[in-house]
């Protein structure tokens, strides 16, 4: 066990190392676990590359794309939750299915439309393509946490005159609070780690883990240093989250398993 | 003034702000804002490849007549042997893959509910490499690779004398190279997953079978297995259609290479589509071969899980 937990941290302790270490120190052999630390690594990403305004923009992509989402989405799982039409299952099959399109599949589409939109480059074209993946997520967990707030509360609080849209924000929302926060944090996530869309519709703004991208082809001399920088800093909301909501997570995990 | 008109003005006034009011009451109000971004997102995009893979677009060649032509890409890309390998190659990735994750996933779940203290921080930490960028974990594992300065190489010749072992450069590492990577990050989802699997299995069963005197092998083939599968099922579909779709991973490591032996369908349909070619309607037939191969691969799990 304790085997595992070390293969799983060791490579990111080593990136994190490799963030602070000096060029010289990082490609010599045998590798130096002792060694002078330094900020310059962070410092030269600040000064030569665009890795703040990849930040910004991917920061910007990801809530964006997240809060529509959740907009969107949260109604749509309140329905599937709640309601009992016909074809309700083909609905909701057929909002999961939207999964198992390769996202290449729904690129070259779009390719053709955003060309015609003259919209490569922009932050609408990303919100809207990661909304393929998010929003489908987002429907699909909030029902099932929707689905585990009992009716009758709901119900009281319907006949005591308040309308469908009130009890939902008042009652239900804080009740699966729990379950939708996870929703939200996986979309954003995935938001924020997205690569072969932006990769591949943007080229001047590009979010950050295009623009890290663009270190490796410098041809030369890589900046193994500035590269393992820019990774930590991509990581950054991955550990934030984990440390702040490690037990969210945890049950919202547990809930999402009990079908 | 009881103008019968006015009676009959105010009384569809009525009806339409009840009939309304019934419309907000009824499932369609909630769900029509998401179906219809949904279906301008997804479906329409997908009819359009649909479209455009019977036709001959080609980005890089304007001049081209723009004719249908039938099923002709997909017959080339079913007999293309760069596009069959990368089709093998995929499924190996997948298939490896995931065996490994889901095995190894288990094992270390049923660990974890052995050391049930300890459990929670176990799931805290374990999370970390889901969450990251795939294409960091790529950079980083590559960096790792590196048969000169990586620390993989160095721990090897340290620990077990292996010199200079070339993974992401030699063709038949190349592709275990990017498994072990994949396994690394993602076996992380199946611990998680199972161990939540295994928290909600009822006790009856197991004091039942200690009544009866099974020892604990038997316990787990005959009863914890069992109980598990349907979540198990899950997961493993889960992983199996993520990865069919790996590029990000792929790219930043090697790219496809070295030559062509870790190109996946997805890398393979990006080259021909976007960056070296510009023959979209080939690129789309192919994303659709994929998207039907993953559809036929999940029936028949499904179909197999069913049986049992």
């Amino acid at each position: 066990m304790i085997i595992f937990i070390i293969c799983i941290y060791f490579p990111i302790y080593w990136l994190v190392v490799m963030s602070f270490k000096q060029q010289v120190d990082i490609v010599s052999i045998p590798p130096k676990w002792i060694f002078k630390p330094t900020l310059s690594n962070y410092l030269w990403l600040r000064d030569h590359t665009d890795v703040v305004g990849g930040l910004k923009r991917s920061l910007i992509v990801a809530f964006s794309s997240t809060v529509l989402a959740a907009l969107i989405g949260l109604p749509a799982g309140y329905a599937l939750a709640r309601f009992n039409f016909k074809h309700k299952d083909d609905v909701a099959f057929w909002i999961l299915s939207t999964r198992f399109l390769p996202p290449i599949a729904v690129l070259i589409p779009f390719i053709v439309i955003w060309l015609a939109l003259d919209m490569f480059d922009t932050y609408a074209t990303l919100i809207v393509m990661h909304l393929v993946i998010n929003l489908p997520l987002v429907v699909w967990l909030s029902s099932k946490f929707l689905k585990e707030v009992p009716v009758e509360v709901e119900d009281a609080a319907r006949v005591d005159g308040c309308s469908r849209f009130a009890a939902l924000v008042r009652i239900v929302l804080p009740q699966a609070g729990p379950g939708l926060a996870v929703a939200a944090i996986f979309s954003f996530v995935f938001s924020w780690n997205e690569f072969f869309f932006a990769f591949v519709l943007t080229s001047t703004k590009s979010t950050l883990p295009v623009v890290i991208s663009g270190f490796l082809a410098h041809g030369h001399e890589i900046k193994w240093g500035s590269l393992a920088s820019a990774a930590v800093i991509a990581s950054v909301p991955a550990l934030v989250l984990v440390i702040v909501a490690r037990r969210l997570i945890a049950k919202g995990f547990t809930q999402m398993v009990v079908e | 003034m009881y103008n019968p008109l006015w009676k009959f003005f105010i009384n569809s006034i009525e009806k339409t702000v009840q009939r309304t009011s019934k419309l907000k009451n009824g499932p369609l109000f909630w769900l029509l804002p998401a179906l219809i971004v949904l279906l301008c997102i997804t479906m329409f995009p997908f009819f359009y490849s649909i479209f455009l893979s019977v036709m001959n677009y080609d980005i890089s060649k304007p001049y081209l007549a723009r004719i249908f032509v039938g099923l002709r890409n997909y017959a080339q890309a079913l007999t293309n042997p760069r596009s069959l390998n990368s089709f093998k190659v995929t499924a190996m990735f997948v298939v490896i893959s995931v065996s490994i994750q889901s095995l190894l996933g288990l094992g270390i779940a049923l660990v974890m509910q052995k050391l049930s203290k300890w459990r929670t921080l176990f799931i805290g930490l374990v999370i970390v490499p889901m969450l990251l960028p795939k294409m960091i974990v790529g950079l980083l594992w590559r960096i790792m690779y590196h048969p000169l300065v990586g620390i993989v190489n160095y721990l090897l010749g340290y620990f077990l004398n292996v010199h200079y072992v070339e993974w992401l450069s030699d063709p038949s590492l190349a592709l275990l190279s990017v498994i072990a990577v994949d396994v690394w990050q993602w076996t992380p989802f199946m611990i998680l997953i199972l161990s939540a699997g295994l928290e909600m299995m009822p006790k009856s069963p197991f004091e039942a079978a200690q009544l009866d005197g099974a020892n604990g092998f038997q316990t787990f083939w005959r009863i914890t297995l069992p109980l598990l599968k349907p979540i198990y099922i899950v997961a493993f579909i889960f992983r199996l259609i993520e990865d069919m779709r790996t590029f990000d991973i792929m790219w930043v490591m090697t790219a496809g290479g070295p030559g062509i032996k870790t190109e996946t369908v997805d890398i393979y349909a990006y080259l021909v589509g976007m960056s070296r070619g510009g023959k979209i309607s080939y690129a789309s037939s192919i994303s659709i071969l994929l998207m039907v191969f993953t559809i036929i691969v999940l029936t028949i799990v499904t179909k197999r899980v069913k049986e049992n």
